[in-house]
This record gives structure tokens, sequence and C-alpha cells, in this order.
């Protein structure tokens, strides 16, 4: 049997509603997630991005549209799905192992035990496994973080600007150790971003939004740097036309001249 | 000590110097604190001694000394300690518990918080003594009566400041439970209570000095026994040396209830703080 497509957004809409009024914060965007790729998505800031993960993740329900993970609705579709947030949250009362079976616990997932250790092990956390979070770098909890995600075993990844919390440096490194376990696992992932370079350097496709209410503006298919590391990409030749071409593609206003 | 010599070892001199100095101010500081007790006991015996002020009035260590070594000799002191300490701690832990629950029921249904909140802040504001008749109405002018006066004054304020930690859980690791799909009651036990351990415990160092000021206010309405008890009768009678006596038993009990709590609280800070 051919894989289910992990997630295609078919004309979905979005409008919340506050005190202050409704606003639109998708319309009409459509979009593919295939099978084994890490798909970027990146535009201006509240451009609805952090929207789209959570329509993907069930926590939001769409106004307009289809949207399908796996085959399913995302409200069944819920436990293929693991999310990493901007900060790792790993909570300081935990042990890096316990922090790592939070996921499975709170699924109600038994016996994940052997699997997370082998995790942490594949992934040079095997030490630290009966350490506090605070003992870590946070380049380690990041990593710790991603394991978490990993646990219940979901098909696909929805990273929210995972590395937004990091400084430049460790930025650099924990894009590569990120990209060759979400490749290793066999996981498919949707990764938002505001960062550019570090879209560029991390995925297979990228999907440019619109500002507010947000659809895809432009699509780059990235497949021939899928040899490359995220750190071989920003060496490679093609990578700063491909930047300027993004940057237009987002065509940032001037909010104030100075 | 061993332990100090041995860190000192791979120190540089001036290292070691400052931290001896740093030792030195340590003592220095402990000493004046004892000091000072020291010369306000000491100036009270001289002055009550030479007629300077009346004894019978102010009292003296001394007296105080004799009337502790009376009371405790014929077993009043134990007596009447006991049934005080009694009061307090059943008063603590039942403010405690209760006002922790009520914390966890009012976080748990967000229109009973917004619609009680108000009403919380009126109570807390209202002098709980003010309460006292009707307390000896409805519970009579038992032991009943002075626990709930404790519990009263401490109540409110457990629920106002384990309500405020909850509330202030962060917000991040509560959408991290939202991502993978976690229950209210998963949240709760495994999110908001271990996060406000430390504003539990703090609720605790509140509820102890609280829990004091309602026991003896409760024994100053209604009682047959206990320190406030004591007291009041010591103040009827102008036995002064059994009110100093008295208040200075209260003074230790209430430091050692402090101290237990302090220690508590420093066993589950290192675990259970906050980002470090």
């Amino acid at each position: 049997m051919e894989r289910p497509i992990p997630v295609v957004l078919k004309d979905v809409g979005l409008t919340y509603h506050t005190s202050d009024g409704e606003t639109k914060a998708v319309e009409h965007l459509s979009l593919t997630l295939k099978y084994g790729d890490i798909l970027g998505i990146v535009g201006p800031s509240g451009s609805g991005k952090t929207t789209l993960l959570s329509v993907v993740a069930g926590i939001l329900a769409p106004t307009e549209g289809k949207v399908e993970v796996c085959g399913l609705p995302p409200s069944e579709g819920k436990d293929k799905c693991g999310y990493m947030l901007q900060r790792d949250e790993l909570f300081p009362w935990l042990t890096i192992i316990d922090n790592v079976l939070l996921s499975a616990k709170v699924k109600g997932l038994k016996d994940r035990r052997a699997y997370a250790e082998n995790l942490l092990d594949k992934y040079g956390l095997k030490a630290y496994a009966d350490r506090y979070p605070r003992e870590l770098s946070g380049g380690m909890r990041q990593r710790v973080a991603l394991i978490r995600t990993l646990v219940p075993s979901p098909e696909i990844l929805l990273l929210d600007e995972p590395f937004g919390a990091l400084d430049f440096q460790t930025r650099v490194y924990v894009v590569d150790d990120v990209r060759k376990i979400i490749k290793n696992e066999g996981k498919s992932a949707l990764f938002v971003t505001h960062d550019i370079s570090e879209a560029i350097s991390m995925c297979d496709a990228l999907a440019v939004l619109s500002a507010r209410p947000a659809h895809v503006k432009k699509f780059f298919d990235l497949s021939r740097l899928a040899h490359l590391s995220p750190m071989q990409r920003r060496d490679d030749p093609s990578f700063g036309a491909l930047y300027d071409e993004v940057w237009k593609a987002l065509e940032f206003k001037k909010e104030n001249e100075i | 000590m061993n332990d100090v010599k041995k860190k000192e070892q791979g120190f540089s001199k001036a290292h070691i110097e400052f931290l001896a100095k740093k030792r030195r101010e340590k003592i220095a500081i402990y000493c004046c604190r004892v000091g000072v007790l020291v010369v306000v006991l000491a100036l009270w015996e001289l002055l009550a001694f030479c007629g300077a002020i009346d004894a019978f009035i102010t009292s003296s260590p001394s007296r105080i000394a004799a009337k502790l070594a009376q009371l405790a000799a014929d077993g009043e002191l134990f007596k009447h300690a006991a049934v005080t300490l009694g009061e307090t701690l059943a008063g603590f832990a039942i403010a405690t518990v209760v006002g922790t629950l009520v914390a966890i029921g009012l976080w748990w249904c967000e229109p009973l918080r917004k619609t009680l909140e108000p009403h919380l802040v009126i109570l807390n504001a209202l002098p709980k003594i003010a309460l006292g008749p009707i307390i000896i109405i409805w519970m009579g002018s038992g032991a009943g009566a002075i626990v709930f006066m404790a519990v009263l004054i401490c109540v409110i304020i457990t629920v106002i400041g384990v309500l405020s930690g909850f509330m202030q859980t962060d917000k991040g690791k509560l959408t991290l439970m939202d991502t993978l799909g976690a229950t209210k009651r998963q949240k709760l036990t495994m999110l908001v209570l271990p996060a406000n351990i430390p504003t539990i415990v703090s609720a605790l160092k509140i509820n102890v000095g609280l829990s004091w000021v309602g026991s003896i206010m409760g024994e100053y309405l209604v009682s047959r026994a206990g320190l406030g008890y004591l007291i009041i009768y010591g103040g009827q009678v102008f036995d002064l040396d059994l009110v100093m006596t008295s208040t200075i038993v209260l003074c230790v009990l209430a430091a050692a209830m402090y101290g237990a709590v302090a220690l508590f609280e420093k066993a589950v800070a290192k675990k259970f703080d906050a980002e470090s």
C-alpha cells in the first residue's frame, strides 16, 4: 500500500474572533507536504504561520476548506503529529529521561522507555538521562525537546521556530542535528521560521506566505540541494541567489523610515 | 570545617583571605544578634533589680525564669502550650489543604473563578476578628471555635496566593501540554501543581504566622486553656510574670514552627525552583 500523503491543505481559510473584531488569518491556502520532506513555511511576522501548524495539529479548526493529515481529518490524525515549540519547555523538576517520556505519558503510551533511552543514546544524550535540564546547554536542551516530540512516534513533525530561542552559533549546529535526526527517523516535517537562511539550509521545499490573510505566494523546490547538509548549503554557490529570491518573494514593507 | 579546608586547596592566597574575611563577617553578625538579646535582657534585669522600673508591671528575666520553672514543675506549661500548639497546627493544616483545594477548583472552572474573585478580595480585606461573636454563636466556645478562627484567618490568603501562582503557570509549558493533547486533569497534575510547589510552600510560610494570630485571637475570645488563655488570665489578675512567660513560650513555639517550614522550603526549592 502506498503511504498516505502526510499533509494536504486545500483552500483553507480561518477567521479569528476577538472582542476587538474578527481577523481573517488564513484564506485560500493550499499546500501539500510530501512524505519524507521538510517543508519550510516562511512569511512576514503575524502572517498566520503558527495558526497553520495549529490547524494541522487539530488544535484549531479551519473555518473553510479541507485539511487531511495522513488521509484523516486533523481531529483523528492528532497522534500522527508531533509539535516542537520555540522554547524547549523542559520541566525543571523532571530528569531528562522523564522529560522525554512526558509526551508518551500524556498520550497514555506505555513501554516507551526503551525507545526513549535508545533515542537519547543515538543522539548523544545518554549520559544526561538522569540529570536535570538546568545542567544542559541550550542546544542540548533543544535536542531533548525534539526527542520528546519523537517518543510517541509521530509521522509528521510540526516545528514552530524551534531555533528562535538559541544564540546564532548554537543554532547553526542544532539545525544540522535536527535535519539529520528528522531524516534518520524517516519523518516528514512542517518547519515554520522567519529566518530565510535557516529555511533554505534546512528544507526540501519552501512555501512563502503572503501577509494576512495568508496564502501561498511562492513555492520553491529545493530537492536539488538534498545531498547537502545545512552547513554545506550555506557555502553552496546557489545559496545567495536563492536567498535573494525568497527575500523578494517575502517583499517586506518598510514599517518606518529611518 | 574539613570541607572548607579541602575547597581552599588550589585557591590563590588572595582568595583564601577573601573567604576568611567573609567568614569573619558572618561570625561577627551572629555574635551581634546574640549580643542584642543579651544586652536587652541584662538591661531589663538590671533596671528591675535597682528599682528603676517596677518589676510588678514589667516583670523581669529572673522572675520569668522562676515562673517558667514553676509552670513546668506543675505541668501547667506543657498542658497550655500543647493546647495552643494543637489548635494552631490544626488551623494551619486545615487552612492550607482547604485553601489549596479551593484554588484548584477555581483554576479548574474559569467562570467560577471570574465570579468569585471580587468576593475573595473583599473577604480578604475584612478583619476576621470582627467575626468573633458570630463564630462563638456558630461554633460554641470550645477548641472548635478557636481552630475555626485560625482557619478563617489563613484560608482566604492561601486561596488568593495559590490561585495567582496557578494562573501564572508558564504559558509556553501550557501550550506544550496543549500540543500533546493533555486533558485538564493532566495539565493540573503534571504541570500546574508541580510548578507551583514553591508557591504553596510560600503560602505555608505566611500561614505559620497567621495561624498563630488566629489561635491566640480565638483563645482571647473563648477558652479555658492555652497560652492565649494564660495571657488574658494573667492580665486580668495582674500577674505580669505569667503574661510575659506565656508570650516568650509563644515566641519560641512560633519560631520553631517557622524554622521547620523554612527547612522544608529549602529542601523543595532546589528541585522545583523555576528555570535555573
